[in-house]
């Protein structure tokens, strides 16, 4: 079970309170052992929720505890909109102190796991010693807007140390495995409300709202760099190339100084041609043909190698008088990121009357070009950090929805699917309805089998556990991971539980219909009657990117509607209501 | 500007032109006035530099260059064996750069009309399909830009018979008969690069075209042959008919561009720093020498261009070109105000008082201190030239390189050196023979009064020797190396002796003059291994500034990002973000890292850094929330994650 030793080398590391409990009931509780297993019947949510307070008032009872003046360790900001129960964070609080205090006096345990007993002890005391860290530390990260009341109401010493930063003075290869440490693999299971989609209008009506409060600083930075000009026409004007890197949009900067070039220029004004690598879909052909077009006459062919060597020719017979300039803002996007293309470039500006002046905005952009490259480039590096956002070089919303995991390249989403599917014919709606039904009935099922095989892999999986991995379940059936629909039965554990490492199935992503059986279940219902229909019906769905396809471990293919759950839902009830 | 700004390539034009509010051309004011005439100045000093770099590379590889072409040449009578002729040139690491061997071989060959050259990059080809298109096309394609009559070929093979596939070929041998070539020379530039089946299969289709195509293949090989030979496949190597070529190897090519760079009469030096920089970059970096010429223009560009006062460098300057305050530029540098000092010390304080207060007679006097200083850094950077060449001469082990000297003479360290004591030692104990030879060498490089006195020592040197009628050469008896004592047993004590060598006459008189020659290097040494620093105006002609070299070429983009987000009030210099981190309301925040008052980006870049392998999107943005409001509620929009 990898999940059980993923914990088993978290508790190692440096286990989150969760893991303490449970450690501690391992060894020195074999009273509360029958009670647990009780909680432990793997059926359904039924159990779950019965087992958590069954569990509350057990450890309760054996010492109530005195009202800790200390913060709560970690509270689960995802909800803000359910009340804290005091009894869950108490309970949490006893459980771990009994333990520590039945391990501290030890000479009480008696048999001959003493010696193991002392090092989980040894451990816990370590943990505890660590503990006031982590808890000050995961304030910052598990703050709710709306306790923030709370949150300031702390005295002041609590909140010097915000979050688990690496000790100070690391060595850079020490830091480097601190920040890749195993076991350091551990988030909480909050999740985003997902309904909420980042649409245009709001980003529009954000971003025009917001007044940075930097702007005068940024702008000091541009005239900062406005006093390079000069020197960097000389540098162009020497046969030099200039690349700009450092944080933010050099685009404004740019084209700033193209404006300065070009009032600079004493009689012939210079060409420049200005290429947006951002854009989506560009590619070397735009590119050439754009440099082409300042040389009048010229008849270009159709392949990019012929047009560069077509372009190079006539580079070499008429010269440009003034220097023709190239821009490319953002030379490191995606677009321009083959090998091709680079070499391509690199051989256009290698000519001694094109220079060009390009922008960087990755880290490691050097790595694009091999020596020869370089050497063609012929850049000299400046460091144009500017602080101005990347409004235009970057898609905010597509970007955010796309980080989030939210519905992205998918026609809006639900709305989208089911304007799509109007379209469609009877057979095609009913084949949809029929993957959609499978796949959430899919992810249905796959919840109780992953809680069983939890169960009896790891009999002292408290109920947490249990319902944790029923979570988990419910995520792993979706790709959008909402946990609303699940979650709202027992707001009240949830909020208890506190953030722990969750050791992910493998198959968390999207667990999709199996091609054949789809086929089949079409067949049945008489959607269709060959597999060409089937193919065909389902060509239409990948044409608007309803479905996706992947193949698993196994190597059989598996369809999915990439969606959240909730989304699933609501288009099946829709789709049946016709 | 603004509304193209999501088209994807367009032709610039300026926003100012069109309407009459016409963006004037800033003249340059104040320091900068100068820099046209500097600019002008600056290309000078760069175009004669550059010719001598070429001069010198031009000459590097002549010799193997020769040998190729003629092996080229030779081939059309030796190529009957069905085996494919193959030069290996090993050319090190730069065979890949720009204006290596290769390239001026293909200026070369494009004199014959009967040879094509063909330079192929493995990034070309990746299979021999491609390979073979690649080569095809690129002969036909040459052809039908040059020659106009080519161009219904094309059809012409669609009429004569089946139309060839395009990576046949067939199609190269019908242009090769057509055009009567004799030689296609396909250079594989850097074989270490191709796929070794891709080469292997290349090799073993060229000899079988063999008899039809006169292949000759050229292999860069930056390894050592062996390595190309165990990488091909032995029925590949058994096609090839196989000769080494060697070229000049990158270090010397590099010393030897030093040379010429730091030699007496530039008008430009370089301090140690700079050059060390450079060197070694070069040295560790693949880059081909033209990294270097590139290094160095750029560090006379950037000489020429911040600096106002190499106006003074310009030959011909009168008083009317400078501006005044190119003066009190003048007066406030370093190395004048020591002068100064240095002046009032020796009492002359009329000089000094009409230097602060009146700009022609500074004009003047710097002209002529100028002319004077330079002069003085000449024997300098000769003096070590003398030094490298009497070592080199007197063939002193460990053999150091002639940069490493002048770089040392540079920071100062040559003149205590041990490896000057070394030098200076064994001038005083060779014989006369090697002596006359040194003489010879180093009478050019020493200034004129100095070579008076080295002539006469040459004469000495020769009447001695016609005086004399062994023909043996004379040895030195100074610093003699028979430092042994004899022991002698004699009555049960031990007596110690000191052998005086037996000392003939004609080298008693020689031990003279070398001992003369010696004081004389000596004495000049001294006198001219001054620290460039400490030179009148040395701020003029002398450059060693390291910092935007580096920038420049050796960029740290990570690190300047890195930077920008963890720290950005280092480019902002806004007081909000300092250090300190003491945010606007003051409470809570003594010793934070994150502040409100960051910008936004900085602070998730923050939290991004701090946490682990695995980010929580959830809990980030309730962090991001609860840093970048202080408290105050936000809406739950990710408005602001642009990153």
């Amino acid at each position: 079970m990898p999940k059980r030793r993923a914990e088993e080398a978290a508790i190692d590391e440096d286990p989150t309170p969760r893991k303490i409990r449970r450690a501690t009931r391992d060894d020195d509780e074999p009273a509360s052992s029958p009670q647990v297993s009780a909680a432990v019947t793997p059926s359904g949510r039924k159990s779950i929720l019965r087992g958590t307070p069954s569990k509350l008032n057990g450890t309760a009872s054996v010492e109530p505890t005195p009202k800790s003046l200390r913060k709560v360790l970690f509270t689960t900001p995802a909800k803000p909109a359910v009340e804290e129960t005091p009894t869950a964070v108490r309970n949490d609080r006893s459980a771990r102190r009994k333990s520590q205090r039945i391990l501290q006096s030890h000479d009480e345990s008696d048999d001959e796991d003493a010696e193991a007993d002392e090092e989980i002890a040894q451990q816990i005391l370590d943990e505890d010693a660590s503990e006031d860290d982590d808890e000050e530390a995961a304030v910052p990260i598990t703050d709710t807007p709306t306790k923030s009341g709370k949150l300031r109401g702390r005295p002041k010493g609590r909140r010097r140390e915000r979050t688990p930063s690496p000790p100070p003075d690391l060595p850079p290869h020490e830091l480097y495995f601190f920040q890749n440490r195993a076991g350091g693999n551990k988030t909480s299971a909050n999740t985003l409300p997902s309904h909420l989609l980042l649409g245009h209008d709001d980003y529009f009506a954000q971003i025009n709202a917001y007044k940075d409060p930097h702007a005068a600083d940024i702008k000091q930075l541009k005239h900062l760099h406005y006093r390079s000009f000069d020197q960097w026409i000389f540098e162009l004007e020497e046969g030099f190339n200039i690349c700009l890197y450092g944080y933010g949009s050099k685009r404004e900067l740019v084209m700033e100084f193209a404006e300065h070039m070009y009032a600079q220029a004493e009689c012939e004004k210079p060409s420049i041609v200005v290429v947006n690598g951002y854009t989506p879909g560009l590619t070397i052909r735009d590119i050439l043909v754009a440099v082409s077009k300042v040389m009048t006459g010229l008849k270009l062919p159709a392949q990019p190698g012929a047009m560069l060597d077509m372009l190079m020719s006539k580079l070499e017979d008429t010269a440009p008088t003034p220097p023709l300039t190239l821009i490319i803002h953002s030379l490191d996007h995606a677009n321009l990121r083959k090998g091709n293309t680079q070499a391509m470039l690199a051989r256009l500006v290698t000519h001694s009357s094109i220079s060009l002046i390009a922008t960087c905005d990755t880290p490691n952009f050097p790595l694009l070009w091999d020596v020869s490259i370089t050497r063609q480039l012929g850049f000299l590096y400046h460091d144009a950090t500017t602080f101005q956002p990347y409004r235009v070089e970057i898609d905010v919303v597509e970007e955010v929805n796309a980080l989030l995991g939210r519905s992205r390249r998918r026609l809006g989403g639900k709305d989208g699917v089911a304007y799509v599917l109007k379209s469609l014919p009877e057979n095609a709606r009913d084949l949809f309805r029929i993957l959609v039904e499978e796949q959430l009935a899919l992810a249905d099922s796959s919840e109780p089998s992953t809680t069983l095989g939890d169960a009896t892999a790891d009999s002292e999986d408290d109920d947490d556990l249990l319902g944790a991995s029923d979570d988990e379940a419910a995520l792993a059936g979706q790709d959008t991971p909402s946990r609303r629909v699940r979650g709202r039965g027992r707001p009240a554990k949830r909020k208890a539980t506190p953030s722990r490492p969750i050791a992910r199935p493998s198959a968390s992503a999207m667990e999709g219909v199996e091609y054949r059986a789809l086929y089949l279940k079409a067949v049945e219902a008489f959607v269709c009657t060959s597999e060409l229909a089937f193919r065909t019906l389902l060509k239409e769905f990948h044409d608007h990117a309803m479905v996706e396809s992947r193949r698993d471990a196994a190597g059989t293919e598996r369809l999915g509607v990439p969606m959240g759950r909730e989304e699933l839902e609501a288009l099946v009830g829709e789709l049946m209501k016709k | 500007m603004s509304d193209r700004q999501y088209e994807a390539c367009y032709t610039f034009e300026a926003k100012g032109i069109p309407q009459g509010t016409k963006r004037k051309r800033a003249d340059p004011v104040g320091l900068h006035a100068s820099w046209k005439r500097r600019r002008t100045l600056f290309q000078q000093v760069w175009s004669s530099q550059k010719q001598k770099i070429e001069e010198v590379l031009s000459t590097i590889n002549a010799s193997t260059l020769q040998d190729l072409l003629n092996y080229l040449n030779a081939r059309p009578e030796r190529a009957r064996r069905n085996r494919l002729p193959t030069g290996l040139v090993l050319s090190g690491s730069a065979s890949a750069t720009y204006g290596s061997v290769f390239a001026r071989l293909s200026s070369l060959v494009a004199n014959f009309p009967d040879k094509i050259y063909l330079p192929v990059k493995a990034a070309t080809a990746t299979n021999l399909k491609g390979f073979l298109k690649f080569l095809i096309t690129s002969v036909t394609n040459n052809d039908s830009s040059n020659a106009d009559g080519s161009d219904d070929e094309k059809p012409g093979v669609g009429r004569k018979g089946p139309r060839l596939l395009n990576y046949d070929l067939q199609n190269l041998s019908e242009y090769v008969q057509k055009n009567s070539i004799n030689q296609v020379v396909v250079v594989f530039q850097d074989s270490e690069a191709f796929d070794t089946n891709l080469l292997a299969e290349v090799i073993k289709i060229f000899s079988c075209w063999i008899d039809r195509i006169p292949f000759v293949c050229l292999f860069g090989i930056a390894t050592s042959i062996d390595n190309l030979q165990q990488r091909l496949p032995r029925a590949a190597v058994r096609c090839l008919d196989g000769q080494l070529f060697n070229t000049v190897r990158a270090d010397e090519v590099l010393e030897q561009i030093f040379r010429v760079a730091h030699r007496f009469d530039t008008q430009l030096w370089f301090g140690s720093g700079l050059w060390n920089t450079m060197l070694e970059r070069q040295r560790n970096h693949l880059g081909g020498i033209d990294a270097f010429t590139d290094a160095l223009l750029y560090a006379s560009m950037s000489h020429f261009f911040a600096n106002s006062l190499t106006l003074f460098l310009s030959e011909g300057l009168s008083f009317k070109d400078v501006p005044n305050d190119h003066f009190e530029a003048v007066r406030n540098l370093d190395s004048f105000q020591t002068h100064v000092r240095r002046l009032l010390d020796s009492g002359k304080a009329q000089l000094v008082h009409s230097l602060l207060h009146s700009n022609t007679s500074l004009f003047d006097y710097s002209m002529k201190q100028l002319t004077s200083e330079r002069h003085r850094m000449r024997s300098f950077t000769q003096c070590a030239v003398i030094i490298h060449t009497l070592r080199s001469r007197l063939a002193i082990t460990p053999a150091t390189s002639c940069s490493a000297i002048q770089c040392g003479a540079l920071a100062g360290t040559l003149r205590d050196s041990p490896l000057l004591r070394i030098l200076m030692t064994t001038i005083k104990r060779c014989p006369s023979n090697v002596l006359e030879d040194l003489l010879v060498q180093v009478q050019p490089l020493v200034p004129d009064s100095k070579a008076v006195d080295l002539s006469t020592i040459v004469d000495e040197i020769r009447t001695l020797r016609k005086a004399d009628i062994s023909g043996a050469p004379f040895r030195s008896t100074l610093d003699a190396p028979s430092m042994a004592l004899h022991t002698t047993m004699m009555a049960q004590k031990v007596t110690l002796s000191k052998p005086k060598p037996a000392v003939l006459p004609g080298d008693a008189a020689y031990s003279d003059i070398v001992q003369r020659f010696h004081d004389l290097l000596a004495g000049h040494f001294t006198q001219t291994l001054i620290d460039p620093r400490s030179l009148f105006l040395n701020e003029v002609f002398f450059y060693d500034l390291k910092s935007p070299y580096r920038e420049v070429f050796m960029p740290k983009p990570r690190a300047a990002i890195e930077r920008a987000l963890s720290s950005p009030a280092d480019y902002l210099g806004c007081s909000c973000c300092g250090a300190s981190g003491q945010s606007s309301d003051g409470k809570e925040n003594d010793d934070v890292t994150l502040a409100p008052s960051h910008p936004s980006t900085t602070i998730l870049y923050q939290l991004y850094v701090q946490s682990g392998a695995l980010i929580n999107i959830a809990d980030l943005w309730s962090a991001f929330n609860a840093v970048s409001s202080g408290g105050e509620d936000m809406d739950e929009d990710g408005e602001r994650m642009n990153m």
